[in-house]
Order: structure tokens, then sequence, then C-alpha cells
């Protein structure tokens, strides 16, 4: 500890943090301009000066390191009028009207602090006034030059959008595009303005509601990453949405989705009363009339061709305290195992995977860790524009502290510019390649031999089953050297500890579930497992994907992705309710099983499945034949608009409290911003009324996610020490089995859940019937995009349209020419499974022979495209490889 | 492929200068000195080839060329009349000096004549106090620049 | 007394390596590098009391010593030629004049802190001047003095010459270091400090052109020997740039402590046309003003810090009776808003408001409070910026202010200017 005296008073600190951390420890407050406690400390504003006896001049308390015995001097008079000198030098140049009208900004705050609000002299000057963007006004008449938005870009986001130009007095602070914001490779985060001290950079929700707002720390309902937010309303609707400073995943950051994207609430389009389908028409009912329509229907199955012929979709993007429900209501209430969730189109081969080569279905590692990794090895995703907060990370962790860097991805994606080495293999090769990457480091001998003596099966049966992996030989297939492939595999083997983070460009494959294995491989040959820094780690896609899978909307798995013959007797006595004891059908067996006629019934909570499923011909014929289909949504969604029978429209996360469970296992609270809009319901009211409706009310007695929460404890052990009251502080990390428990960061460290040792698996690569022919001589990724998330329902509906497209095909510039493409133009894409026409864009980013197109776009419905192929394991469909032609339309 | 901005010699200085620097950002001034030199000024298609070749963003290089003063963003005249007014030069009455050039140019400090053979700066100090009023004219100096003196080079360059 | 520096000035055979040779040239290097350890060296330097011409007078036997020792990282020796301080032109003169002095001097130090790499950044102006040092440079590498293996004692060193490209920032040795790496010249934040960490991140000496080439014969001669040559605290001789109203404006090579007005009336030969002397700044345009009667200073560090202004770069500049001081510092204002980076906020905001009042004032627009405006900005600049650029703008404003307060009240009150034209 540190001994100092501050202002006369004695007082005691930790060592190593700066003057001014210790005065804010104490709510001493001294101004600051420049300072962010997300950027490096820089200094240059000169505000933060206090005296330190003994120093020869004032210094600057932000980037000065408290040490012991120091006495230090903040408010004298002396520093107060050097303070307010500067601060009336920039009065002279700054605008009056801005610091009436938004009091609450830093600076304006102490110019008033420092009664300098006459001395406001500026001009207002439209030359520096930038509307083109729509999310962010610039006004660089307001600049105080601290130079944050340039930093926050450059050290946080890592996109260096903000340039300064001249010097001197003369300087200004410009985008690189040297025109406006939105001609720039800004990716619209909005860290610039948020760091902004004085509103020259400003959202421009904000400038439209000037009056005083509610502000509600929630995490965001986007991709799985689990940012947190803090969301603004004012008189009932939200209006801006803030980065959470201390958020654990997000560290104050957030992105365009995340920040900007909200304004779906308020689509002219959205439901917000129940309604039948009768006749053809949609129909607007009470709650009451839905309900028991609804659950007499339901009753009517059940009774007349037994519980399986209904089945439970739960949502990604529900609480996992709704998902529980869900899947409780599929089990108690209708008796059967007929539940699943979108994870099951997405990483579900990597719970699979990992649930049987380590025990556990979830990343084993942190976000964390990719600041502890020396070796950062990216696999089939692409973090800065799907992740992007991950994405970020990564970036500078390559950028600033020189972590290495591979990319294993078909496309040249962002972080492949950052990159020690980029694999650019081709689609459906993850298995040949990561297998030849086994093989350099069995041959290398640059396993960690005292891990696999210790916490690894199977060595010796490897090692023979490695010996044809030889990557000279597998270099044509996956169209990757041999050169680059060992040199890949040196660098995950040698510069430890290494961290490998996968996407679906791993698991939506036939060989998802293999490919996910391989990697595992990987980690237990080099011993990056159950350590900082290392670990294998998929980057779930929605916002509670993990949670919807692991509280047991999953046909063989209870919650806590218990198996069903474990956990049956745990849960009956918890629930008080036989279990069924048959197998479920996943989301993909449903289909099958309804085309046969073997399914009746369908309930989709939050879950668009005939856009987003793969194939949607079969998905069509599928879900006609089902008699009755109940959709529930914020939107008629095309399953809805085509299929439904019943619509119940809900509440969404900013309307309603629970948890989400992010990519990491973090477990995080969700909380009411507004009310529900209109006659909304959260999915949880839904499901307890229409089990009650049921005659099963006895069993779903709840009122409040809490209390469910409390439940999902009892009978979840791994999370019996989270509990909401803990969360209010920050969210923990599951195994979390006691309310002492810290959490877990890491797993695996000492021991797996099946015991000392994980054994190495033996893949052999079964490559997909799906293949190039003369027909159809192009391979097609599908993929998503920055500006939109997966089916588009939300983002589609805000202003992230005018940012990016949705129906997007990236050719290679050779393969336009070829055909003489031009950027923009139509093109009909066609598979042997069916259509659909998007827009052309060249892109170098894309191997010639390959496509990458978005499925974002509902007028485009990609899925016509895609094929019935599916994971062996898993059942995952194969979105990533799909073989096309291409002409102008 | 904008490297084809670039003439073959000044690629070739250009190559010698990047073998002496192991690392290439700090290449950076000494390139746009050299491309300076046979170009006379920075146009956006150098600053763009410069950019290309060190693998850095163009702006970055406009960064650059908008900090340093002697990096010119538009073309100067054949013979480019620099004027220190700093103290000593002033003191020895350099704003005379200037007023007499631009007299007998016919324009205005910071212009260049039409024929596009003359352009008349003010300059911060030197480093050539002892040759005040001093001056500069393209890379040499010249000392006592006084109005006579300043007449009579100029009847010498024209 | 016997010139060092100075000796061969305006001589241009002296810049030729043989007559550089003739006169015991690259003795001293051969002395250091074969005969002396490096620790021995740094001491010698030491003892020679040799401080940091460029301004800051650091002394440069302790610079050296706190590059990390025994360490096998790369360090580096950076020579500041960056000359730009108005009225300073001595190192000009040195590279024109006697570029291999400075050269041997390179050798030596590189050799004393373990550099093999030296990187002289000399002002872009400079160009014909550092074509003139490239040529010795070339000259002495032709003869085996910079390259592999010096003397055959296995020390290697290379020295590239890299010109700036006009801004005064990069003579503040961070700022340099960054023009260096390719980037604008916004000083770095210190700690750390250069040796420790400097170019590229690595260990770096910073010296002036003028210290470096003082070392040589302090090699040759002893340390004890040069300090002799000055006053106490500060040892030996340095170039003094005299410029302005005086009859023989130059460089005079003069034992430190020789007084201001001798300096003025012995060397430089006193004042123009009769005219009477005014005001002198004594070491360059960032030093306090001295007025007529304050000439009696010795011209050393401690002497001119005792009467409240710095010895600087010693570059004095003379005003006589006809000099507006109110325009002169404007002239000055505007110089320091020119170059200021504009990376901290009272240099980037102050320079520009006292150049602003300074202009209002010279065009007769002045008003009551203007000079207690002035000086209160540059209290306020002063002692609180990253670097001393701050400083250097602020001790004109409030040393011309308060010593030559009548001629500014002048001009606000009575619109009226006192020089005698």
């Amino acid at each position: 500890m540190l001994q100092v005296t501050i202002n006369h008073h004695p007082c005691a600190f930790e060592n190593g943090i700066s003057i001014l951390d210790a005065l804010r420890m104490l709510s001493i407050h001294i101004p600051t301009l420049c300072h962010d406690p997300r950027l490096q400390p820089y200094g240059g504003c000169r505000l933060c000066l206090v005296r330190v006896k003994g120093w020869p001049g004032p210094v600057t308390a932000c980037n000065t390191l408290l040490s012991d015995g120091m006495e230090i001097e903040t408010h004298s008079s002396e520093i107060e009028r050097h303070r307010r000198t500067l601060l009336r030098l920039f009065a002279q140049r700054y605008p009056a009207a801005p610091a009436r009208q938004f009091p609450d900004k830093e600076f304006h705050d102490d110019l008033r602090a420092y009664d300098l609000m006459d001395e406001l002299r500026g001009a207002p000057d439209r030359s520096l006034v930038d509307d083109s963007h729509p999310y962010i006004r610039v006004d660089m008449s307001r600049c105080v030059h601290c130079y944050r938005c340039v930093r926050i870009c450059n050290e946080v986001q890592g996109q260096f959008v903000w340039q300064v130009w001249n010097r001197g007095d003369s300087t200004r602070i410009r985008p690189h595009s040297q025109t406006t914001l939105m001609e720039s490779s800004c990716v619209s985060c909005g860290a610039c303005v948020d760091s902004c001290p004085t509103g020259a950079l400003e959202d421009r929700s904000l400038l439209e509601h000037l009056a005083s707002m509610s502000w509600t720390k929630t995490t965001c309902p986007y991709c799985g990453t689990g940012c947190e937010m803090i969301v603004g309303a004012h008189q009932g609707r939200i209006v801006s949405i803030r980065p959470a400073l201390h958020s654990p995943v997000s560290k104050g950051h957030l992105c365009v989705k995340g920040r900007y994207a909200f304004d779906y609430h308020y689509a002219h389009d959205r439901i917000t009363t129940p309604m039948i389908r009768q006749d053809g028409q949609w129909k607007r009912v009470s709650w009451e009339q839905a309900i028991s329509f609804t659950a007499e229907n339901l009753r009517r199955f059940v009774a007349n061709y037994g519980p399986d012929s209904v089945a439970v979709l739960g949502s990604a993007r529900a609480t996992n305290e709704e998902n529980y429900l869900a899947q409780k209501f599929a089990r108690v209430a209708l008796g059967t195992n007929n539940v699943d969730c979108c994870a099951r189109v997405c990483h579900a081969p990597t719970a699979v995977a990992m649930k049987l080569m380590l025990g556990t279905g979830a990343s084993t590692n942190s976000f964390d860790d990719i600041e502890r990794a020396r070796t950062l090895l990216v696999c089939g995703a692409n973090p800065t524009e799907n992740h992007p907060i991950v994405g970020a990370r990564i970036k500078q962790a390559a950028l600033q502290r020189g972590a290495h860097l591979i990319v294993i991805d078909p496309r040249r994606i962002e972080l492949a510019e950052y990159a020690d080495y980029h694999l650019p293999l081709r689609p459906g090769t993850n298995v040949p390649l990561l297998n030849a990457m086994a093989y350099t480091i069995v041959e290398e001998q640059l396993y960690d031999a005292a891990f696999l003596q210790e916490r690894v099966s199977e060595w010796e049966e490897f090692r023979n089953f490695i010996q044809s992996w030889v990557p000279e030989q597998v270099a044509g297939a996956c169209r990757v050297s041999a050169d680059l492939i060992r040199r890949a595999a040196r660098l995950y083997a040698t510069a430890k500890p290494a961290m490998s983070i996968h996407g679906l460009g791993m698991t939506e494959h036939t060989q998802g579930t293999e490919s996910v294995m391989c990697l595992v491989n990987l980690a237990l040959l080099t011993g990056n497992l159950g350590k900082a820094g290392t670990g294998v780690n998929p980057l779930r896609g929605q916002n509670n994907v993990q949670g919807s899978a692991h509280m047991g909307c999953e046909p063989n798995h209870l919650t806590g992705f218990v198996a069903l013959e474990q956990g049956k007797n745990l849960f009956e006595s918890a629930w008080h309710a036989p279990l069924p004891a048959k197998k479920g059908l996943n989301v993909m067996e449903m289909m099958d099983a309804a085309e046969k006629g073997e399914l009746k019934a369908l309930w989709a909570i939050g879950y668009d499945l005939f856009l987003t499923n793969a194939n949607s011909s079969k998905t069509k014929r599928a879900l006609q034949s089902l008699d009755f289909v109940i959709v529930q949504d914020m939107f008629l969604n095309e399953t809805a608009r085509e299929f439904g029978s019943v619509f119940l429209p809900v509440a969404s996360p900013f309307e309603k409290e629970g948890t989400f469970m992010n990519a990491e296992r973090r477990i995080q609270r969700v909380r009411k911003v507004t009310q529900p809009l209109g006659q909304t319901w959260s999915d949880w009211e839904i499901i307890c009324t229409m089990a009650s409706a049921m005659g099963k009310g006895s069993f779903f007695n709840y009122h409040s996610p809490e209390e469910i929460w409390d439940e999902i404890r009892s009978v979840w052990k791994a999370g019996s020490g989270i509990s909401y009251r803990r969360m209010e502080q920050a969210g923990l990390q599951w195994p979390c089995p006691s309310g002492e428990h810290p959490g877990t960061e890491i797993l695996h460290s000492d021991t797996f859940p099946i015991g000392k040792r994980a054994a190495l698996r033996r893949i052999e690569f079964n490559p997909t019937a799906e293949t190039t022919s003369q027909e159809f001589p192009f391979l097609l990724i599908t993929g998503r995009t920055l500006y939109h998330f997966n089916a588009g329902t939300m983002t589609g509906r805000t202003n992230n349209t005018l940012l990016g497209a949705a129906d997007r095909l990236d050719i290679a510039p050779q393969d336009a020419q070829r055909l003489g493409l031009r950027n923009g133009q139509r093109v009909r894409i066609r598979s042997r499974w069916g259509e659909a026409i998007l827009s052309a864009q060249l892109s170098p980013a894309i191997a010639p022979g390959e496509l990458f197109a978005t499925f974002q776009a509902p007028q485009v419905f990609l899925n016509h495209v895609t094929s019935p192929y599916r994971d062996a394991y898993a059942a995952t469909p194969e979105y990533k490889v799909t073989a096309v032609a291409i002409e102008a339309v | 492929m904008s490297l084809e901005t670039l003439s073959d010699q000044l690629l070739a200085e250009i190559s010698e200068i990047l073998a002496k620097h192991p690392q290439r950002r700090p290449a950076l001034l000494p390139i746009l000195h050299a491309c300076q030199r046979r170009n006379g000024y920075i146009s956006p298609e150098i600053e763009r080839a410069v950019a290309e070749l060190l693998g850095i963003p163009v702006i970055d290089v406009r960064e650059i060329i908008t900090f340093y003063t002697l990096l010119l963003p538009k073309p100067v005249g054949k013979h480019h009349l620099q004027f220190c007014t700093n103290l000593s030069c002033h003191l020895q009455g350099a704003e005379e000096s200037v007023a007499a050039a631009c007299r007998r140019l016919g324009i205005e400090e910071g212009e260049t004549t039409a024929d596009r053979r003359f352009t008349v700066t003010t300059v911060e100090c030197l480093g050539a106090c002892d040759m005040a009023p001093a001056m500069q004219v393209n890379d040499d100096y010249y000392a006592n620049m006084t109005s006579d003196r300043v007449n009579e080079l100029l009847d010498k360059l024209s | 007394m016997e010139k060092i520096l100075s000796k061969h000035f305006f001589n241009p055979e002296a810049r030729r390596l043989s007559f550089y040779l003739q006169n015991d040239g690259y003795e001293a290097a051969r002395k250091a590098l074969t005969c002396m350890s490096p620790q021995e060296i740094i001491e010698e330097v030491m003892k020679s009391n040799l401080r940091g011409l460029g301004g800051a007078g650091f002394p440069t036997g302790r610079k050296w010593s706190f590059i990390p020792k025994d360490s096998p990282e790369p360090r580096y020796l950076v020579v500041n030629c960056d000359e730009s301080e108005p009225g300073t032109f001595k190192d000009r003169h040195i590279i024109e004049w006697t570029p291999h002095t400075l050269l041997e001097g390179v050798m030596i130090a590189s050799f004393a802190i373990g550099a093999h790499q030296c990187f002289v950044y000399a002002r872009g102006e400079y160009v014909r001047y550092a074509n003139i040092l490239q040529t010795a440079l070339e000259e002495a590498y032709r003869a085996g003095f910079f390259g592999k293996n010096i003397f055959g004692t296995g020390f290697d060193l290379d020295v590239m010459i890299h010109l700036g490209a006009g801004a005064y920032i990069c003579g503040e040795e961070s700022a340099l270091l960054e023009s260096l790496e390719g980037k604008k010249g916004w000083p770095r934040l210190k700690p750390p400090f250069p040796a420790v960490s400097g170019l590229f991140g690595r260990p770096t000496i910073i010296n002036n052109t003028e210290t470096i080439s003082y070392v040589p014969v302090i090699i040759r001669n002893g340390g004890e020997w040069f300090s002799r040559l000055g006053s106490l605290k500060s040892g030996g001789m340095r170039l003094y740039s005299v410029s302005g109203h005086i009859r023989k404006p130059g460089v005079y090579e003069l034992p430190l402590g020789t007084s201001l007005r001798e300096i003025i009336y012995t060397y430089a030969e006193g004042m123009r046309n009769g005219r009477k002397l005014k005001a002198v700044i004594p070491g360059g345009s960032s030093t306090p003003v001295l007025t007529a009667q304050e000439i009696d200073v010795k011209m050393d560090f401690e002497s001119l810090a005792a009467i409240g202004s710095m010895l600087g770069s010693a570059g004095v500049i003379v005003m006589d009776e006809s000099a507006c001081l109110v325009k002169a510092l404007a002239v000055l204002g505007k110089f320091y808003q020119h170059e200021s980076c504009g990376q901290c906020t009272p240099c980037r905001e102050g320079t520009g408001w006292m150049t602003r009042i300074l202009h209002r004032i010279l065009t007769g627009r002045g008003v009551k409070g203007d000079l207690e405006n002035l000086v209160r900005v540059a209290n306020n600049i002063q002692g609180n910026t990253i670097c001393a650029l701050g400083d250097g703008a602020a001790m004109p404003m409030i040393s011309f202010v308060t010593k030559f307060r009548e001629e500014f009240e002048s001009h606000i009150f009575h619109k009226r200017c006192t020089a005698v034209r």
C-alpha cells in the first residue's frame, strides 16, 4: 500500500494507480478533457494538473503514477487559476448555444463550474458540420482537441478513421476520407461519440430528444458476445444506447448493431395484438381468445395423435428463464421431448464435439484470454463483422500487443490483414487442413509431451492415424500450400499460450462436428487447454443461443446439458411430474416428421425457421404439412406469414427482465427499460398462461423471471451460485456451484468433467456430396455482415439499411469480369435446390470460383438455394457449401 | 497502378532509400523529399504511390504533409523565394525585402507568377541570422537580401 | 584563446578529410576506441563539465551514463542538428566548415554508449549543409573510419543523415524521434526518457551537434583541461551566435562565462550607426530578454539563471533603440503559434491567443487589461505543457512585457510607438 497525503488528508492506496485514479476513488473532482478510462493516459489537455510537493512543476494527474509519500494538492488557488485560464482559452473559440443546450456534457459542466458560460465567443461554422451519417452528427466547431475520438478509434476499435491535420491552433480533426464520415471506413461503433466530451460528435437520436432521460443497464440483444449497455428512454421510448463502461465483456465498447440499431421497436409493422388466422386472413383477437384457441388445439393434437405429434422451438433471442419454461412446457405440459432451438442450425456441432471430447459443450476460456494469448487461431469466423467487440479485441491484440494471429477462412476477411498467416482454404476442407496441422505438430515433435502424458489418452493410436495426413498431400484439396499449413501449425504449437476462436465456418458443414473435434485435437496435442490464453472457443451467434440449448431446448438434454436418461430422476422430483422417456426430435427431424405427417403442430418461439433453415423448399413442404403453427415473435415473420395459425406478439428484451448466457458461459442480467409496447407479453408470461389454460398451471406458477431463475439454479448445480443479487454487479460464468464461488473463467484446469484425460479423436474426412460441376461451377458460402443481424428482422427495420445492403453477393473481380458483371448488377444464383436474386459486389476478399452471400433479406430468401445436407452428428445444415451457377438477371 | 506515377529514376532513388531503412515507415520523410526534389511538389498521385509503396494508408501520408511545412501539396514556381521574417531578419528589414520582391514580380506574398517562374513566401527562422535579412531560393541560402540585393538577384534569375 | 571548433571556419579546405587528418583528425577517436573503455570516456566527459549546448544544458556525461549497461538491446545515438531556435546558427557553421569534427565526436560518443547506429537529424532547410556533411561522411567511410571493425577494434558504426521537413518542434528530442520514425513531430510524454525508451523504443541518447563536436578535444586534451577553459560549473568553450543590430554578426567561440558586454562590444564590434542598445535576447528567442543595463552578465548557465534568463542555445539577438519591441514580440508570437504542434492545450490555444492580442496592440486596438491577459496566459503555458516549446513561447512574453512595459503601454494607451527611427 502507498501512503500519501491528498489535500492534507492522509490516505492509502494500492500500488500501480495514477494520481487521477486515486482522486476519483476519493470522489475528488478535477476537470479532465482528454482522459477516458478506456484509453492510454494522454496528458494533453493539462486540466488535471496538480501540485505534488517537492516536484519542480505541476504534474498531470492522469499519467503520473501515485508513489509512496506523495503530498498532493488538487485545488490550490494557483492550480484553479490555471484551470480557469485554460478553459477560458477554449471558451474564446467555443460556441455558446450548445453549451446551454446540452448542459450534461463533461466540457459544459466544466465551463459552468469555472463560471465561463458568459465568455463563450465562438461562432457556429457550417463548414465544420458533417450531416452525412445516419446515426452520428459531426460539428467540429465544438472540437476541443482532446483527441479522444482519434484515440478511441485507434486504441479500442482499431479503425483509424479520425485523422489529425495541420498543427498548432490550425489543427483539425477530419475523417480520413477527407470528405464525410459516411464516406470514410467508419464502422459506426459510436465509440468516438461516446467519448467526445463536448458533443462535437453526437448521436442523432439524442439531438432529437433533448429532454431528461432515464438510463437502464442491460445486456445487448444481438450477438452472443454479451456486451452490456445502458439504454436511455424518454417518455417510455428508447432514444439512445451507450456502452456500459465497466462491462467485463465489452469494456465500454459496442458495435453499430447494439449501439444504434434499436428503432425496430417502433417499426410500423411490429405486431402488438395477438392474431388468429381465419379463412386465410389474420384477425386480431384478445389474449384470452388467442390462448384458449391455442391451448384447445394443442390439447386436441396431444389427445388425438399423442404428445409426440407436437413440438416446441425455444428461442435464442429469449431469456434463459423463458427457454427453461419452453422445454419444461414441452416435457411437462405436453409430455414430449420434441423441443429444440436454433442452436441446431449453428453451433450444435461445437456443443456435441466439445461435450464428447472434453465433457462440456461450451467455450473453455473467456474473452479476457484474448489479451492473454500469444497466438490467436481464428477459424471459420469473421469477428470484426459478426462479433465486432471480440473482433476489435483480437485486432488490438495483434496491432498493439503484437500477438500472433492465424486466420483460417476461405475469404480474406479483415482480420487476415493483421494475421501472420492466412490460410484461404477451399470451403468444406476444414478436416484435412486441421489434420495436416496435427500431422505437422506430431511429425516435428511440437506437441506438449507432459500434457499428453498427464491429460490425454489414445495418443499412440492418434500418432499412427495422423501419419497419413501429410500436408503436401492435402495441400491441393485444401488449396493451401503445405508450407503455409506447416508454418501455421508451428506457430500455434510453439508461440504459446495459443487460443482458438471459431465460428460457423467450422460447424455448418456435413463434417461440422468432426471439424470441431479436429480443432480440439490441436488443443490437446499442444497443451493449449485449461490455461490462461488457450482453449477452444466458439463465438456464439445470438445473444442467448448458448443459453437456450443449455436451458434444455434440446431433444436429448435437460437443463444444464444433462442427458435425458441421466437427469430423469432429478427433474421428475424437482418438477413433480413424470418425464417422457422417448428421445425427442431435433428441428431438422421435426421437418422430416412433419413432411411424413407424423408431426401435427409446432410452436415456434422467436425463430423464423422458414426463412433461416437451409433448403427452403424442404422447409416449405414440411411446414405446409403441419396442421397447426404457433408463431411467437415481434414481427409477422416469414414462417408466420406463410404458415402461421396463431400469432402471439412478444415484448422485446428491452421490455422485460431475465438473463442471457453469452459465448463465454457468462450469465448476465436483462433489465426492463420500457413497458412492453401495446399488448405484447413476455415469452415467459405467454408460456405460463398457456400452461394454465391447458390445466398445467400448477407446474408453471411463477410471478417473476427471478423466481424461474431460482428454480433453474435448483436443478442446475453449475449455475446454483449465480443469483440475481450477485448479478447486479456483473454477470458470472458457470460453473459457479455456490453463492461464494467466483465463477469459472477457464475450464478443465486440472481435470475434465469426463475424467482426468481427454481422448484424441481420429477423424477421417468424408467430403460433402455438394460439389461443383460444369452446370454449377461456383461454391457459395453464406453468412452475415457487419450491419445486419441474422434474418434481418431487427436491423432491416433500422437505419442500418442505409449503412450496408443485406442482399449482397460477393464475387471475385476476375470472375465478374469473365461473366461481364458490374458492381450492383442483379444476379440470379441457381443451385440444384433452388434460386435467388442478389446484387453483385466485386470483392477481392473472395477467391475466384467462390461466392459469398448474405441470408439477411427476406426478399432474397437465400435458403431457397442451400442444400438439404446435414452434419452427421448434430444434423446442422451445410450452409457454407453450395454448388451454384450465376447469371445476370 | 499508381506506382507508375513515379519515374524510373525516382523509383531507383526510393529503392535506395528503402534499402537503407530496415523499417519502412521511417523512410517516409526521405522518400517524400526525394519525390519533391524530382517533381517540385507532392501531388495526390505521388501521395498514393508512396502510400502504396510503404504499405500505409494514403491519408497517413497526407497527415504528414499537412504537418511539415517544407512538404508542398501544391506546385511552386521554378524559383521559390523564401524570405525569413523572424526576429533577426525582421530587425534588418526583411519586410521591405519581401515587399520589394512582390512589387517587382507583381504578386502577393504566397503567390506564384503567372509564368510559374517565381513564388514568394515568408518563412520562419532559417538558421541564418548572421546573413540577415536571409532568404532561401530552392535549396540555396542568400545573405544580406536587402531590397536592392533582391532586385539584383531577380535580375540575374529573370 | 585558441579556437577549437571555429579554428578553420571559412576555410573550405578544412572540410576535407586530408586536411582534418593533418590536424590530428580522428586521433581522439582512435585513442578512445583503442585505449579507453566506454566507462573511461564517460568519466572524462563528466570531468569536462560539458553540458548540452542545444539549450537545456544537461551534463553530457551524466546523460550518457543513463544508457542501460550490459544489455544486449541495440541503442542509438541521435545528433540533433535541427537547429531552428531563432537567433541560432552555430550548428550550421559546424557542419559547413568542420564536419569531420562532428563525425569524430559521433564515433567517440557511439562507442561510449555502445551504439552501432547513429542518426544525424538536420533541419530540412539545411539541405546544402547536410550535403557537405554527407560528403565528409562518405569520405570517412571510404577511409575506414565508419562501417565495420573501426581501427581494428571490432567496433562497428553506421551513420545516417536524415533531413527534417520544416517543423521547429522536431528540435525537441522526443518529437525528433517521432519524426525519425516517419511520424509527425508530436513530443512524447516523459517518462520514459529516451535513454530508456527512445528511437523505435530502444535506449537512445540525443545530443546537440555542438555538444558532440566538443567531444574529440575533450578526449584529446582531457576533461579537466576543457573544464578549466570555462566557468566553474559549465565547462569549456562554446559557440555564441550573434545577430541583430550589431556591426559584425556571426559565430564567436569563447569560453563560457565571457560577459555579454564583451561579446557585443569587443567581438561583434558593437552597435551600428551609433545607435543605443535597447534589449538583448541572450540565448535564442525562447530565453527571457535582457535590458541594456543587464549586459554585464557572464554568459554561462548559472549567471544567466541568476538574473532570470537562460543561456539556452547561446543565440544572442541584439536590438537597438530603433527596434519596436511590440513588433519584435509579435514576430516571436507568430513564430510560436506557427510552430506549436497542437498536441496539448496551453500551447495550442495559448500561442494563438497571445499572438492575437499582440496583433491588436500593434495595430492600435489594444485595450486596458491586454498586458495582464498576455502575462496570465503566458504564465498558464509556462511549466504546464508536455514539452518545452510552451515555455519557449511564454518566457519572451513575460520578460518583454515586464521589462519594457512602458513601450507596450504607449502602444495601448497612446497608440504610439516609442522606437527611435
